[in-house]
């Protein structure tokens, strides 16, 4: 009875495009602001999940976000290498500073300072576009994010040995390297923390963070908990550091309730646009619904029926309204210098969007379905 | 020759605001296979509610119906649903064809309802589509078709599944005079088998002459019953 559920179903098409197109409008509303807050959120913790190498980040114990840090005294390392499973630790320095530019304009930028002789949490190889990262043992040398350097250059081919000021202290750029965009979209300058710490103006040998390697075999969580206790500082694993970053993101920015007014818009748009779509479908066919059960098809058999055309609807709408979604990720993020670059569809959100549309289409299907188990076969009979 | 459909002293009401209403009073009557019977009467007689009960679609107040033997009283709604299903066929006044489906699949419905393959089904629907003259409107959707067209498709409905009781309310009301003829000639000639009783429900006093018994009624109750094609045919005129 299934062919007879879509050809029925189809049978009026302005009514199936207008079905389709409110599963579509809704799709793309909930994935579109759900991807988009969700991917702002996680650009936040995309410096630190980059630095795939490095197992616990350790802070002032006050830290509660990335990009507040505080300073620690130099003592800190030697404390935290001396706890017992830690492999390695380096130093690692966030920090801002307003950099000139040849033609005397103003930026700001986030300046990264990583160990001066091991350059632990520069950017791999791979991720160089230009440039190589040993060459950061140049004096004053940086090396520059690609969003970022065309930001600070929109109109000119990157290249590298431009040279600009921060603090009042010229830089050379020798090397441009590709990273996914960050929750303050300034550009990012990663040097050695030496140099960085005089570009940001901060005291000597400043130190925001504390990036440890356990040595194999070794919990992380567990090392982490015992750097803590042994040296008064927070230490977290990786991953507690992303879920950190993250509950701080979605209690303090509000962008889980702005975006979140959005896709609750969009399931209610969708849900009246599909619920109201379904009502008339059934109101309008209930006789053929009643010829069927007059002629012996059970209520059971017509609601299979009801759900086989909610979830045909679903699918198809779900699909168009995914792929309209995903080309406007693209689009936002074609052209470098755009404030859009780095937000994406993240699986997770696409996901959960199919889930919430099928939900929302079977709900307003099953609802819609009642006028029609409801009724009276002898209504056939009714002239 | 045992009948398949006998009513016994039925009686049906309706409960309205400020009472009940009898439609149904004692009604008493026995449809034979290979038997065409007229249900006839004046708007409101209780013609239709007499066939709603006897397609199982209304559960009477009192009296015994049976059909094909069984009490219809005493079957929970999936015997009934199965009854109808297998055992009825039925043809509407508004035809109430499936407006997204052509002609051949309305017709293999039934078929596939009790379990067919669409390809059984609708090689049996072609067939009998076919046999009523609609071999060139096989795929063509109810609303490319006529009154008497869609009609048809209905009677090939009806009967594509085989059933022993066929009930039909106003065949004819929504068609034109010579289509309506046309309707009840095919109807009398495919439906109406030794092992197969029909019911027609109509006032339309046009086709009486097709019925082997008129059944009159009259505020519910059966009035008087005619027998006899030449009989009914030399009544009318």
């Amino acid at each position: 009875m299934m062919r007879v559920a879509f050809k029925m179903l189809m049978q009026d098409t302005a009514k199936y495009l207008g079905l389709i197109l409110g599963i579509v409008f809704a799709t793309v509303l909930i994935a579109q602001q759900a991807g988009m807050a969700w991917s702002v959120i996680l650009m936040s913790v995309n410096a630190t999940t980059s630095k795939t190498e490095v197992d616990i980040w350790v802070m002032k114990p006050n830290v509660e976000f990335v990009d507040t840090p505080e300073s620690m005294a130099e003592v800190c390392l030697s404390r935290v290498l001396s706890v017992q499973g830690v492999q390695w630790a380096v130093p690692y320095y966030t920090g801002a500073g307003m950099l000139r530019s040849v033609d005397g304009l103003f930026k700001s930028v986030s300046i990264n300072g990583v160990d001066d002789y091991t350059l632990t949490g520069a950017p791999s190889k791979d991720q160089m576009v230009m440039g190589n990262v040993q060459d950061l043992a140049q004096p004053d040398s940086v090396l520059v994010d690609y969003i970022g350097y065309r930001k600070l250059y929109p109109k000119a081919e990157p290249k590298l040995g431009g040279e600009f000021e921060i603090g009042q202290r010229r830089c050379t750029i020798v090397g441009i390297y590709k990273s996914k965009a960050s929750f303050s979209g300034l550009p990012m300058i990663v040097t050695r923390r030496s140099v960085a710490v005089a570009l940001a103006r901060e005291t000597l040998n400043s130190m925001t963070f504390i990036l440890v390697k356990a040595k194999p075999g070794i919990d992380h969580r567990e090392l982490a908990d015992r750097i803590s206790s042994e040296t008064q500082l927070r230490a977290l694993s990786r991953d507690n550091f992303v879920e950190m970053n993250i509950n701080w993101m979605i209690k303090n920015s509000g962008i889980i309730e702005n975006f979140g007014i959005t896709v609750a818009m969009g399931l209610v748009v969708g849900i009246v646009i599909v619920g109201q779509t379904f009502y008339m479908f059934s109101v309008e066919n209930r006789k053929q619904f009643a010829a069927l059960k007059a002629i012996g098809v059970s209520n059971s058999v017509i609601l299979q029926m009801l759900l086989a055309q909610a979830i045909f609807v679903a699918v198809i709408g779900y699909a168009i309204g995914i792929g309209i979604c995903s080309a406007l990720f693209y689009i936002m993020n074609l052209s470098p210098d755009s404030s859009l670059v780095g937000l994406f569809l993240p699986d997770t959100v696409a996901l959960a969007t199919a889930v919430i549309v099928i939900v929302m289409v079977i709900l307003s299907s099953v609802v819609s379905a009642w006028k029609v188990l409801t009724v009276d076969p002898a209504l056939v009979f009714r002239g | 020759m045992q009948p398949i459909v006998v009513c016994n002293n039925l009686c049906h009401e309706f409960q309205v605001a400020g009472g009940t209403i009898q439609v149904l009073k004692d009604i008493s009557l026995e449809i034979y296979p290979g038997e065409l019977t007229m249900l006839v009467g004046p708007s409101g007689c209780g013609k239709t509610t007499l066939i709603s009960v006897i397609a199982g679609l209304l559960r009477h107040s009192a009296g015994d119906v049976f059909v094909l033997g069984k009490n219809i009283a005493k079957l929970s709604s999936m015997e009934l649903l199965k009854l109808r299903r297998e055992k009825i066929g039925f043809i509407f006044q508004q035809f109430n064809l499936l407006l997204g489906l052509s002609s051949n699949e309305n017709a293999a419905v039934p078929l596939v309802a009790n379990q067919q393959s669409w390809e059984t089904a609708q090689a049996k629907s072609n067939a009998l589509l076919t046999q009523l003259g609609m071999g060139n409107h096989l795929e063509k959707l109810p609303r490319q078709l006529s009154g008497g067209q869609q009609q048809r498709v209905a009677i090939a409905r009806a009967l594509v599944h085989d059933p022993k009781l066929l009930l039909c309310d106003e065949p004819t009301a929504s068609l034109d005079s010579q289509s309506g003829q046309t309707v009840m000639k095919l109807l009398t000639e495919l439906a109406v088998k030794p092992d197969r009783a029909a019911i027609v429900v109509t006032h339309d006093p046009r086709i009486y002459a097709f019925a082997d018994r008129v059944v009159h009624m009259e505020d519910g109750r059966i009035d008087k019953v005619e027998q006899g094609k030449e009989a009914i045919r030399l009544q009318r005129h």
